[in-house]
């Protein structure tokens, strides 16, 4: 009996298979064409991610690789012409993340202006305060902070004269994860004008949930340093409220959450297209997020092929998905 | 009398076409966690010419419909976004009945012969329960009770939820934790502050599957730390009320190839 519902179950999913890829390709023929890049829009989002979904069953080849800094570097010119103040790169495994230089050496190109040099940078962030508690959860004394395992580039050409000064190494003990490559191209300045800015940062999974686990350890550190100077107080005395954990997270110098962020598949095009998936992202900062996900083009009924062109993120993917989201409604709950 | 019977004849049809196909599908892997945002109610109300209210009242019976569906399935868990923290800054008059509605519901289902009763569930409220009324509260308890012992299947009803207020209130737990051990043990890990995720406490495994109506596609702060990782999001732009096999359907298959192709590797 088991086998021959099995049978009927594989029979549908073969209708099911014919019948998305008929639909891909019906949908393909009749899709509206998405306004150009810096066409006006009634909102465009201030900070854009971009999720790439690599090929993790493969060894990265050289063809991906071409494919996802490609995609990387025309992105970062789109965001330009559509004026995105900051764009997120992802990639689960951190394959962009080892290859920042690449995306430096290519902002260094377009931008000669940009200072290029490479610096371990950790900024403090504001040490948090719970309001919601009777008790104090943390001394302003202590120095709370979470590395963010975050990148950041930034594209607007620095005054020399400050540029060091806002360089600051601070890093503290007990608090860093290993293996920290964080580096800051000088950030906003007192620049009088040149090209609109687009601040860079590229995440990998060590941004996601870690960061939590993160700033829980430093979190848990520090009242610990404190139980001799605050009468002892007990374990359940600890409180930490949402703006709390946001400050942390998402402060000055965090990693905020993006308005829009775009799912690409570097994977071969199949159909029936598998549904979206978040790969790992930060899960803090997608909570009112806007996703995107336009699935790989289907190229014809029989087999895909791949190549280069088929997995590089292109151009109308990336108008339709500043489309989708100009149209987007935000009730915020009510 | 003749048309009651041609009702009663298409209505058992229907039923025993919908039992066979459930079947079929439950021969392939099925999720063992789907999560649902039943967003729409309002705007299918609008669109029918309906109170409000009715929009709700109409959302909750997909809910249970999909429910029966779902433990049919022989899906482990199911979750359900009910009311949000946010939610609060509605219209009172809207969230009093949102309120007497979910009292009311929650007292039907800890009658006997429900249908936790009937297909074994556990019921968890997820979230910030003090925020509730205290009628709510009440019956809240009574149906947790009553159905704690139950174990083939677990639903979880959040309201007031929002996932940034329970990864918070995780942190927090997990510090406590960390502070209470003796000697300290300071090295918090993600496996830590999971432990201290509510669906976790309340024995769901990991969300494989997140469907959200009405063609709105963002997770509004619900199940964020659940569904980063290996979970397929599903937006459909039908509003919940209408939401049925339709749309599920498919969404099962989805998550078979999934699964067999992960099977396959």
């Amino acid at each position: 009996m088991l086998n021959f519902r099995l049978s009927v179950l594989l029979f549908i999913h073969a209708i099911y298979a014919l019948t998305a890829k008929f639909l891909a390709l019906w949908r393909r023929q009749h899709q509206r064409e998405p306004l150009p890049l810096d066409a006006p829009r009634s909102k465009i989002p201030r900070h854009l991610a971009i999720v790439f979904d690599l090929d993790s069953t493969q060894p990265h080849d050289k063809i991906e690789e071409e494919s996802l800094f490609k995609s990387v570097y025309n992105s970062i010119a789109w965001c330009e012409a559509a004026g995105i103040e900051k764009l997120t790169l992802y990639d689960y495994q951190g394959v962009l993340r080892n290859g920042s230089a690449l995306v430096r050496d290519h902002l260094s190109h377009l931008h000669p202006e940009i200072d290029s040099s490479e610096s371990e940078l950790e900024y403090p962030l504001t040490p948090p305060h719970s309001d919601d508690c009777d008790s104090r959860s943390i001394s302003p004394d202590v120095d709370i902070r979470v590395d963010l395992h975050t990148i950041t580039l930034n594209t607007r050409p620095p005054a020399p004269s400050k540029r060091r000064s806002i360089a600051r190494k601070r890093r503290v003990k007990g608090t860093s994860i290993p293996g920290i490559a964080t580096f800051l191209a000088p950030i906003r300045v007192d620049t009088p004008k040149g090209p609109p800015s687009l601040q860079i940062k590229i995440i990998s999974h060590q941004s996601s949930k870690g960061t939590l686990a993160a700033a829980a350890r430093s979190m848990a550190a520090s009242r610990y340093k404190l139980r001799s100077i605050l009468q002892d107080p007990t374990p359940q005395d600890f409180c930490v409220s949402i703006e709390d954990l946001n400050l942390l997270l998402e402060g000055e110098e965090g990693f905020s959450s993006p308005d829009l962020v775009l799912l690409h598949s570097m994977k071969p095009p199949i159909a029936p297209v598998p549904p979206p998936e978040l790969l790992g992202f930060p899960p803090w900062q997608i909570r009112l997020t806007e996703i995107s996900y336009f699935p790989n083009p289907i190229l014809g009924l029989g087999p895909c092929s791949g190549g280069p062109q088929a997995l590089t993120l292109d151009e109308r993917t990336f108008r339709a998905a500043l489309d989708e989201f100009s149209g987007a409604q935000m009730r915020l709950g009510k | 009398m003749l048309s009651y019977l041609t009702d009663d004849f298409y209505n058992w049809t229907r039923k025993v076409c919908r039992n066979a196909l459930l079947k079929v599908l439950a021969a392939g892997p099925v999720p063992l966690h789907i999560a649902f945002v039943m967003d729409g109610n309002r705007r299918y109300a609008r669109m029918n010419h309906k109170l409000a209210q009715q929009g709700h009242t109409d959302g909750y019976e997909t809910l249970t419909k999909m429910l029966e569906v779902c433990y049919y399935l022989n899906i482990k868990c199911v979750s359900a976004y009910a009311f949000s923290i946010e939610n609060f800054k509605r219209d009172p008059e809207e969230v009093n009945a949102l309120m007497r509605l979910a009292a009311e519901k929650l007292e039907e289902l800890s009658q006997h012969g429900s249908l936790l009763d009937q297909y074994g569930v556990r019921l968890n409220i997820v979230g910030r329960k003090d925020m509730l009324p205290e009628d709510v509260q009440v019956a809240a308890r009574q149906v947790e009770d009553m159905t704690r012992h139950n174990s083939r299947a677990i639903l979880n009803l959040c309201m007031p939820y929002t996932s940034r207020d329970e990864m918070t209130t995780a942190v927090q737990s997990a510090v406590r934790n960390a502070l209470k051990s003796d000697p300290p043990n300071l090295e918090i890990t993600e496996k830590d502050i999971d432990a201290e995720m509510l669906t976790n406490l309340a024995g769901s495994p990991p969300v494989d599957v997140l469907i959200r109506t009405s063609g709105v596609k963002r997770l509004s702060d619900f199940m964020l730390w659940q569904s980063c990782e290996d979970t397929q999001l599903h937006f459909t732009p039908t509003y919940w009320p209408d939401f049925g096999l339709t749309e599920f359907i498919p969404m099962i298959l989805d998550y078979q190839r999934k699964a067999w192709a992960r099977s396959s590797l």
